[in-house]
């Protein structure tokens, strides 16, 4: 039985406007649609926004996008309360800790997409360059028409627009010919924090292999079939391919839709981690298919339940990698715990702009492939919203705000 | 006293929900009726609780040896095992594979193919491509047995429905898609369901074992008969001339003809209703893990709904069906007293923040009773099988989810079977029943070829 959805009709698109007078051109912008998508609430409803917004004036020193393609996340909502909460150690609780009053979830309930990471926060857009600013050279490097993506520094609006401002052209990177500008859109979040993430990971394996000595392997369990997880799947294939025979990588699947898309890679493990299955059952199903502990987890459910799997997963001494936002929420709970047994959790920040850089060229050069995704009109926001919080659409979904790049 | 009338007042929604013992003796009573009418050649196509022939007449008796195969199909993964046996020392390697959705609700010719696949795979990675391996192949189905290599799917649960599979013997299109891969070499020697395996790996350390239940994704349970009692064995396929014979009752179809009405409540008459298999195993809809987390979820929605839960406002994470999972009726039930971690963990899960003790304790209430309940009707079950035989001594080997990971399952079962029957029994989880189990009676089939 499905759950009863109340939509956000979007606002209608104001139908009278006063024709533009001569003398007043310069202070009165067109409109244009804006879609946030703030973190989802209970059956997401209330996270899709559409608004009408002035088009922004072209900064000085900065440039206008005319956006063509957003990547569908979110932004995450600032809590009031960030304070860590104390834990009460607990005999006989499975779930280790006592939390009283307050669970150690997001604010709002998380959806299997969100603990999947089919839904993640960060922002992603591709499109054109429609303006410079009248102080812009001529020999900065970028041209109006030009095909970008956007670095997602602290100054990013809060939704996608269908143009938008940057105010240092220095975010802005190029995107060869050969890149479709979906493709493109999934670069500045999604593919860049799964490369900091196997980033992360790759210096701990080198160091633990040099540690073991030859002929030792190293055991890497990725948690997730959502966007992120695809994404660290195909980039730590890369990165750890001249170590082909020593590094072990597993997938926790948490659809069997992921299960086919794993296979792709030969050397890839699948254990599928259903929901409905005991905590016991899982752990076992995966030391199975990862022949015991392993020593590198990277984990993008967003759960204490999914962490609390990851530790019980990883041996003495291993590191569960996972979103910074999960992170700082967690980490309070399970601090000491990992402590005992000498594990670290280490929080992920979304990657530097050098490497949104690099990735562009290993993209485009197909050198790492991309996952599966799907384009959608940016009107039908809410409703991929939905599927995405029911993990519904195959590898990352992608809102087009105009028919053709 | 609004928290003493609250209390008061859950206990007696879930009053349907606690039986008797006077209820589980009459249980029982119809219970010994159905397995007789299953055992009877004259009654046995009306019974609803068919007691199978398993055509396997030994127990382990410590004299095997070699490498022997195990295919373990019951549920959304299966298992392949290669287990080396030398008298009393074992080893065993494994490797878990799952099914997809997809190949769950295929063509049973895919679903083969797919296991025969993983099963290559499996014996290529070992190096034994050129060894004939003996194999036993635990299939955890509904299965009309007509002999130790041919069984016949009478029908699908657990949430399969492969098309072309039903009525049809499990074991050629096994080997079917063995055939047609024509690299490896695997020499099926016996089909069963779990529970015999259950029994034969529990056999091979207790030799008493003589009674192998399962209570997990969905329950079931096999002993040992005199092959005298045994009236419906098909001789063409072999001569059966041995004392005693395991019976795989398929005790969860129990009350398909109205036996269990006068038990049934309306959450299980919901449960019947929505499930993929209306109107069948219906005590098996009333113990397994299958049904559990979603029984215990209606009775909280509709306590919720009825003012005796999270004030009343029940929330939209307790209104989905399906989304109450069994593990969370083990989790809450293993927080220690007066602790709520797990539970508040688990409602967090589905929606519902700040819930109070109170709240707490209510809906632990309800996780123990369904859990209980599902305790004493296998209790009843295991009565009823150790009425029959008529022996002290037997050893039980339990296996299933509910059993293994439920922190109180196996202490609620030893003590009510003990007031529901007289006899002296032990019960024992069997570990590996159901791949270690199938390579036993590989062994054993092996034994006497």
């Amino acid at each position: 039985m499905p759950v009863e959805l109340v939509p956000v009709t979007p606002l209608a698109h104001c139908a009278a406007r006063e024709p533009l007078r001569e003398p007043q051109p310069r202070k009165m912008n067109k409109l244009c649609r804006q879609v946030s998508i703030e973190s989802p609430g209970l059956a997401g409803r209330d996270c899709v926004f559409s608004f009408d917004i002035p088009v922004p004036d072209v900064p000085a020193n900065g440039a206008r996008i005319r956006v063509v393609c957003a990547g569908a996340c979110y932004r995450p909502r600032r809590s009031p309360s960030q304070t860590s909460l104390t834990s009460v150690s607990s005999t006989g609780s499975l779930l280790s800790q006592d939390v009283s009053q307050e669970g150690d979830l997001p604010v709002n309930l998380p959806h299997y997409g969100v603990r999947d990471a089919a839904l993640f926060p960060g922002y992603e857009v591709a499109g054109t360059v429609e303006s410079l600013g009248s102080e812009i050279k001529e020999n900065c490097g970028y041209a109006v028409g030009d095909r970008v993506i956007l670095y997602p520094y602290d100054g990013v609006p809060n939704g996608y627009a269908e143009y938008m401002v940057v105010h240092d052209l220095k975010y802005l990177i190029k995107i060869p010919d050969s890149m479709e500008l979906s493709v493109a859109a999934m670069l500045p979040t999604g593919a860049l924090l799964a490369m900091n993430t196997v980033f992360a990971a790759h210096e701990h394996v080198q160091a633990l292999l040099a540690e073991r000595g030859d002929n030792s392997v190293c055991k890497i369990l990725i948690v997730g079939t959502g966007g992120l997880a695809l994404w660290a799947m195909r980039i730590a294939a890369y990165h750890f391919s001249n170590m082909k025979n020593r590094v072990t990588i597993t997938i926790a699947s948490l659809k069997d839709d992921g299960l086919m898309m794993a296979k792709e890679f030969k050397r890839v493990n699948v254990v599928q981690w259903n929901e409905d299955l005991y905590e016991k059952q899982l752990i076992e199903r995966t030391m199975d298919a990862c022949q015991g502990l392993v020593d590198v987890v990277i984990d993008f459910g967003t759960t204490s339940r999914s962490l609390h799997r990851s530790l019980q997963c990883l041996g003495k001494g291993g590191v569960v990698f996972v979103i910074r936002e999960v992170a700082d929420r967690l980490l309070p709970k399970f601090s000491r715990r990992a402590e005992e047994r000498q594990q670290s959790i280490k929080p992920v920040d979304p990657g530097s702009l050098q490497q949104l850089e690099e990735l562009v060229q290993l993209v485009a050069s197909g050198q790492i492939e991309p996952p599966p995704h799907t384009v959608y009109p940016a009107e039908e926001a809410f409703d991929v919203v939905q599927k995405l919080c029911h993990s519904e659409i195959q590898g990352r979904a992608i809102l087009r705000f105009y028919p053709t790049d | 006293m609004a928290v003493n009338g609250s209390k008061r007042n859950i206990r007696e929604a879930c009053k349907d929900l606690v039986l008797s013992d006077e209820q589980l003796k009459l249980v029982m009573q119809r219970l010994t009726e159905e397995i007789n009418k299953g055992l009877s050649k004259a009654t046995h196509d009306e019974a609803v609780v068919k007691c199978f022939t398993t055509y396997v007449q030994d127990l382990p008796n410590g004299t095997e040896k070699g490498k022997f195969l195990a295919l373990d199909l019951g549920g959304t993964n299966f298992r392949v095992l290669l287990i080396t046996l030398d008298g009393n020392n074992f080893d065993m390697k494994s490797k878990i594979y799952a099914i997809p959705q997809s190949l769950m609700l295929g063509t049973g010719k895919q679903l083969f193919d797919h296991i025969a696949q993983c099963l290559a795979l499996f014996i290529t990675d070992l190096g034994l491509d050129d060894v004939i391996l003996p194999l036993g192949f635990t299939f955890s189905f509904p299965l009309t047995q007509l002999g130790l290599t041919k069984g016949k799917l009478v029908r699908w649960t657990k949430g399969f429905n492969c098309s072309g599979v039903v009525g049809e013997d499990v074991v050629a299109l096994l080997e079917e898609a063995i055939a047609r891969r024509n690299d490896v070499k695997i020499d099926v020697c016996a089909i069963l369901n779990d529970t015999t395996g259950t029994l034969m790996s529990c056999a091979w350390k207790n030799r008493n074992c003589r009674i192998g239940l399962i209570v997990g994704t969905g329950s079931n349970a096999c002993y040992v008969e005199k092959t005298s009692n045994v009236q419906c064995v098909n001789h063409e396929s072999g001569n059966y001339d041995k004392p005693n014979m395991l019976i795989n009752t398929e005790w969860g179809a129990f009350g398909e003809g109205g036996v269990l009405d006068f038990i049934l409540t309306e959450y299980d008459h919901d449960i019947d209703n929505n499930s993929i298999n209306p109107r069948r195993q219906i005590f098996e809809k009333m113990i397994s893990g299958m049904y559990m987390g979603e029984l215990t979820r209606l009775v909280l929605e509709k306590l919720a709904t009825d003012g005796l839960l999270f004030g009343g406002k029940c929330p939209n994470g307790l209104r989905q069906r399906g989304k109450f999972f069994t593990k969370y009726v083990s989790e809450i039930e293993s927080d220690a007293k007066g602790k709520y971690g797990n539970c508040r963990q688990v409602l967090a899960e589905l929606g519902i923040r700040n819930a109070v003790d109170q709240d707490c304790e209510n809906v632990r209430y309800v996780c123990s009773v369904v859990s209980r309940r599902a305790a004493h009707l296998s209790s009843a079950g295991i009565a009823t099988l150790l009425n029959k035989m008529g022996e002290d001594n037997v050893t039980v080997g339990i296996d299933g989810s509910v059993y293994r990971f439920h922190p109180h399952f196996h202490d609620l079962m030893t003590e009510k079977i003990g007031h529901l029957q007289s006899h002296k029994f032990d019960l024992m989880l069997s570990e590996d029943g159901s791949g270690r189990g199938a390579a036993l009676v590989a062994a054993v089939a092996s034994r006497d070829r």
